[in-house]
């Protein structure tokens, strides 16, 4: 599998709202991390599943309790490791603050080189021909 | 590095059906989540006078109700806690004595106290209160003026400390926040920017927005930032 990162930009629970519709949902299978410092959205986890009770068993979430613990994470290159922890998908929603964006960028590169890596960010931290970009369609 | 724990979904939708709650009889919220919830941050928004401050005595009241040997944290940055308007809103005068108010000198203070609540609560509690989060519109203001960029990030660590102390804890927290109200509600961009709660969205799952209509009170109610229903309201002193 090589593939870049995918990357949803814009308000963090416009992200997951539209991550969640049913074209992505695919993505989710067979085991994703996701890992987000904000809230977890349960209630948009649970009206978009509600029809996929399958897909409930395969998501598991790790909260960074800081923003230096969440960069600490991308430093040491843990997330290599999830693999072969059964890990298909990593998602990964990156804080606006985040002070490590090419590590971030190499890292996320690397790792989509052997599973699914999607992005919640609110601005585009990355250069764009890095990431495939999913932009919601203006209304 | 610190141990992050994996959860899983199924785990942290067992934890939310299994919450429990301080009912304040506000039905909008009571009907749908039980009141305030523990383990959660909940933030009150509106303007300055509103009725925050009368909101948070509230859950007071409705908590010594519940429990009447229950501990709370009330963080005063503000100054304007009137003890008068407590009183008259808990029917013993003794339980006073089991809120621990806390006065902040400076928003450097009071992330630093509650980063120390982090890894250890130093006394039972069954309710954190933050009145106000920022202090005052000008507090903010100097706040994010000053450098934009490391303040917003050292908000955003210290609602993820509060977030850490709710969840470990598992105790409400509640917030207020001033935010300059329209009829709109707080729907446009701008307000949501206001004084660093594009922060707070982040953070924080369930939020009540007090306002004021044609002298009346109105009370909305997000959940994860979607609007779960709004209502006529009326903030007064309880007795």
């Amino acid at each position: 599998m090589t593939q870049q990162p995918i990357a949803f930009v814009g308000q963090y629970h416009e992200n997951v709202k539209h991550f969640l519709e049913k074209q992505y949902l695919d993505l989710l299978k067979p085991k994703v991390l996701w890992i987000d410092c904000n809230v977890i959205p349960i209630l948009d986890l649970v009206t978009n599943l509600r029809n996929y009770p399958d897909l409930i068993g395969s998501l598991f979430f790790l909260q960074p309790k800081n923003l230096e613990i969440f960069e600490n994470l991308i430093n040491t290159g843990k997330l290599f490791s999830t693999k072969n922890q059964g890990f298909s998908t990593i998602i990964i929603s990156i804080p606006d603050h985040c002070t490590i964006r090419n590590e971030c960028n190499i890292l996320l590169g690397e790792l989509s080189k052997d599973m699914r890596v999607i992005l919640f960010m609110k601005e585009l931290l990355f250069p764009q021909s890095d990431v495939l970009l999913v932009q919601e369609e203006d209304n | 590095m610190a141990v992050i724990k994996l959860l899983s979904l199924n785990s942290i939708l067992s934890r939310w059906n299994n919450q429990r709650a301080i009912p304040i009889k506000i039905p909008i919220l009571d009907d749908t989540i039980g009141g305030l919830l523990h383990g959660h941050i909940h933030s009150v928004y509106g303007d300055s006078g509103v009725g925050k401050t009368i909101f948070c005595f509230r859950a007071i009241h409705y908590l010594f109700q519940q429990r009447n040997d229950a501990r709370i944290l009330y963080s005063d940055f503000n100054g304007h806690l009137r003890i008068s308007n407590l009183k008259k809103m808990i029917t013993e005068e003794k339980s006073l004595d089991q809120i621990e108010f806390f006065k902040p000198k400076s928003f450097t203070e009071q992330i630093i106290f509650f980063r120390n609540l982090t890894e250890d609560l130093h006394f039972p509690c069954d309710l954190i209160i933050l009145d106000t989060f920022f202090g005052s519109p000008l507090d903010a203001i100097d706040v994010l003026t000053k450098n934009q960029r490391l303040w917003k990030k050292r908000i955003y660590n210290h609602l993820l400390d509060l977030k850490h102390i709710a969840e470990k804890w598992n105790i409400p927290i509640l917030l207020t926040n001033h935010l300059k109200t329209s009829k709109d509600g707080f729907n446009s961009e701008s307000d949501r920017e206001q004084y660093g709660n594009e922060l707070l969205n982040l953070v924080v799952p369930i939020s009540l927005l007090i306002y004021k209509q044609e002298l009346k009170h109105k009370i909305e109610f997000r959940l994860f930032q979607d609007l779960v229903s709004s209502t006529e309201f009326p903030l007064v002193i309880l007795q």
